[in-house]
């Protein structure tokens, strides 16, 4: 266990040293009060303030680049031969993968909290009671667990830098095409079908619900079931890639 | 062909070159030795422009590197201790390349590419990026990269390190056969061998400072003197043999070796002495040999050790 | 051995020489390019779908000709600091070192990047712009005005490559050079693309109104609405000019220190 504990120690300090986790801390704020000051007098939210309809879609994003830099990593520390060092070491096989992953949900926790803070700056209430807060709080770090481990696959498969680049192009889509940001119905026609019902649009409505105490229990039941289904599929594909042989 | 003259350089903290100086003939090969840190690859970056001296002068080519840069890297080639090549494009891509730089037009630098392939042997290779090359193969396209346009002065930064035997030779030959083309050659290494084998004259380095210079030949001499040694069966002969030799110069017994050591003054004749005594003493000997200072002492005597400071 | 030196090159030579390299690496590991067309292109679509209701309903425009340049600007300016990544790698590997000891005019470095940098600029800027016009912008300047359209954010960019190599050419760069992105990006954002300036919160619009970016997209927008662009122009030559002057003799410095320090013997 010790292992895994330095390993992760050492990701933390190469992280404050490339400033990898002020960036994933400053990225939710940032993007929060940007989107709030550009959009909130031109997308109709309802009663709703938009700062409130918003922030599901900075938290899932931030989740989303958690991932992205996750891949950047792994696929770093594949190709620079650090992995197959470690394996001539009295250290399990998953012990670098673990290292990235609690890594990544410190990384999560982090952004998820300045992102709330800034939020409630903004005038955001958790208004859900303690067991909505809760799922409030462990759905995206689920969420950025299971996309980590997915992209952690994805880099170490690739084995070359900008393996994160790409999976910045599927983020951009799901994330602006969604109800994330924005009204289903402030699309155009042919494309709410898709906006209603895509995976983002799902989350952020879940989220919605859970931060007012108001979540139905359908979509509840479902977006617990995207999360949980992602983490054990992309999980199960993560370990596979750590343990083929070289 | 290249003079240099109180050369120096200081960074901060460290004074990397202190007040060198030395010249090379045209058409000759200089090799500089040391150990790591002693200043070799800074006087290379020097005399090639690539770094300013903080004072001194050197002339390379006839143009001074200071005042007139564009002259002296007209005339050069240059490979570093590593291979400096664009790893992402091909072999050939990386000699076209460097060619046109050098003012080559994009088919003669094309023809010359394909010479240079030719002429190291990279036939195969060629088409295939740089980052997919092993050592040796790689260190080749360096120099030929250097040699794409002939230059008057080469410097080769330690360019067999890390090389197989086989490549190193290759790359021997490849020296000296410039060098009877009157290319003059500035090469640093850390073997011995090669600065013995290639090299018309030799600067050994010291923490930035010139601690011997000559040829293979004379520094060897002044260093040491050629050496008889007498490998004696029992320990107790040790005494007995030196006993023997004792009215000869530098007699020295070395009893954890088993040996007695005699300064071969008269070289051989001193030799066949000591093979008389020896027979006449009936002394039960194992091995007689003359051994001849090797560079190795020179190296081991001068440049080793960093200088106190 | 033939001691005939080549023919005289000129710098121009060098640079072409140069900006090929650059563009051959491109051409094999297309991250770069990719950055600076496929992502703005993805951004243009999706916040074009997800704004243009609102926004028609609002201002009675949909803002896509601000969109469009912004969206070519910002793309163009991740592109260059990807490009950017790639000058450690090469100052790490000797290259830089090597380059500096060939016989060419100092300036030729700094010249490549930035022709490599205005090609790319324009091709992508031109299929962003036909993009937009697939998503029915009307292009009101005419034929005319497409190549000042065009060259703005080639000069932009020609600015901010200076700027990304003085940053890229730093012992630090890595950490930096994400940094510098992420602020242009910002920056990017808090033009008139995303929405009318008005419709920012009153004391951001000093600020928004201030920085060089606004005015680079205002002319690009004017350009497209067939508009007169004076003012604007003026405004991001003046910008652009003065970013020049600070910045390009520091990025030649960096260079040349990145160059030494790279070795290369």
């Amino acid at each position: 266990m010790t292992a895994v504990a330095a390993l992760t120690e050492r990701l933390v300090r190469v992280a404050l040293r490339d400033f990898d986790l002020l960036i994933g801390i400053a990225t939710p704020v940032a993007t929060l009060l940007g989107l709030n000051a550009a959009l909130r007098h031109i997308i109709d939210t309802g009663t709703m303030s938009y700062a409130d309809y918003v922030l599901p879609a900075i938290i899932v994003q931030a989740m989303l680049l958690g991932a992205v830099t996750t891949a950047e990593r792994a696929a770093w520390e594949q190709s620079s031969g650090f992995t197959i060092r470690l394996r001539a070491q009295p250290v399990s096989e998953l012990a670098p993968m673990t290292a990235r992953m609690l890594y990544c949900l410190i990384r999560g926790a982090l952004a998820l909290a300045a992102a709330v803070a800034t939020a409630h700056l903004l005038g955001f209430r958790l208004t859900g009671g303690i067991t909505n807060t809760t799922g409030f709080v462990v759905l995206p770090l689920i969420l950025t667990l299971a996309l980590s481990l997915g992209a952690d696959a994805t880099g170490t498969w690739l084995r070359r830098s900008g393996a994160g680049q790409l999976l910045l192009i599927p983020q951009l889509i799901l994330v602006l095409a969604s109800t994330g940001l924005a009204p289903a119905d402030s699309f155009p026609e042919w494309i709410q079908p898709f906006v209603r019902h895509q995976p983002v649009s799902q989350i952020t409505g879940t989220l919605r619900g859970l931060a007012t105490g108001n979540a139905a229990v359908s979509d509840l039941v479902i977006t617990a079931a995207w999360c949980v289904g992602l983490l054990v599929a992309l999980g199960s594909i993560a370990v596979r890639m750590q343990r083929r042989p070289r | 062909m290249i003079e240099v003259s109180q050369l120096t350089k200081a960074y901060p903290g460290v004074a990397a070159l202190s007040d060198v100086s030395f010249s090379v003939p045209a058409g000759s090969v200089m090799a500089l030795l040391g150990h790591n840190g002693a200043g070799k690859s800074t006087t290379i970056q020097i005399l090639s422009t690539l770094v300013q001296p903080t004072s001194g002068r050197a002339v390379v080519a006839g143009y001074d590197v200071v005042h007139q840069p564009a002259q002296v890297r007209e005339r050069i080639g240059v490979t570093g201790q590593d291979a400096c090549l664009d790893l992402l494009l091909t072999g050939r891509e990386n000699l076209v390349l460097f060619g046109r730089l050098r003012g080559l037009r994009r088919r003669a630098a094309s023809r010359r590419a394909d010479e240079l392939i030719e002429q190291f042997d990279l036939g195969d290779a060629a088409g295939r990026p740089v980052q997919t090359y092993s050592g040796g193969m790689r260190r080749r396209i360096d120099i030929a990269a250097a040699l794409v346009a002939p230059p008057r002065v080469l410097f080769l930064d330690e360019p067999t390190t890390g090389l197989d035997p086989c490549s190193r030779r290759q790359v021997w030959a490849l020296v000296t056969e410039l060098a009877a083309r009157e290319v003059t050659v500035l090469l640093t290494t850390q073997y011995l061998e090669e600065a013995d084998v290639l090299s018309d004259s030799i600067v050994i380095l010291n923490s930035g400072r010139v601690v011997a210079s000559g040829t293979a030949e004379t520094l060897k001499q002044e260093t040491g003197h050629s050496y008889c040694e007498v490998t004696v069966g029992h320990p107790d002969d040790v005494t007995r043999l030196a006993a023997m030799l004792a009215d000869l110069d530098g007699v020295e017994a070395v009893p954890a070796n088993n040996t007695v050591s005699v300064r071969a003054v008269d070289g051989v004749g001193t030799l066949a002495e000591v093979v008389r005594r020896t027979d006449r003493s009936e002394v039960a000997v194992t091995d007689i040999s003359l051994r001849r200072p090797t560079l190795d002492d020179v190296f081991l005597h001068l440049a080793r050790e960093p200088l106190a400071r | 051995m033939s001691t005939d030196l080549p023919t005289s090159r000129s710098a121009a030579t060098a640079s072409v020489v140069l900006a090929e390299r650059i563009l051959t690496h491109w051409r094999r590991h297309p991250l770069v390019p990719l950055q600076s067309l496929l992502l703005p292109a993805l951004l243009l679509v999706t916040y074009h779908l997800m704004v243009s209701r609102s926004m028609v309903r609002l201002t009675g425009a949909d803002n896509l000709g601000a969109l469009v340049s912004m969206c070519t600007v910002a793309g163009a300016m991740m592109g260059s600091i990807g490009a950017g990544f790639q000058i450690p790698v090469d100052r790490d590997n000797g290259l830089l070192g090597r380059f500096w000891v060939q016989p060419v005019r100092r300036g030729s470095f700094l010249a490549a990047i930035l022709l490599a940098e205005a090609a790319r600029t324009a091709m992508a800027g031109s299929l962003i712009l036909l993009l937009g016009m697939a998503f029915g912008l009307r292009f009101e300047g005419g034929w005319l005005a497409v190549i000042p359209f065009l060259l703005i954010p080639v000069a932009l960019i020609a600015v901010f490559a200076t700027i990304v190599t003085m940053v890229a050419v730093h012992p630090r760069s890595t950490s930096m050079l994400t940094v510098l992105g992420a602020v242009s990006i910002g920056m990017a954002f808090c033009t008139g693309g995303v929405a009318p300036v008005e419709l920012f919160p009153g004391w951001l619009q000093p600020a928004i109104a201030v920085q060089p970016l606004t005015h680079v997209v205002d002319a690009m927008q004017a350009l497209a609405g067939g508009e007169l662009a004076g003012k604007s122009l003026l405004m991001s030559a003046a910008w652009l000019l003065g970013l020049a002057v600070l910045f390009a003799p520091l990025a030649a410095r960096g260079y040349r220190r990145a160059a030494e320090s790279g070795g290369c013997g």
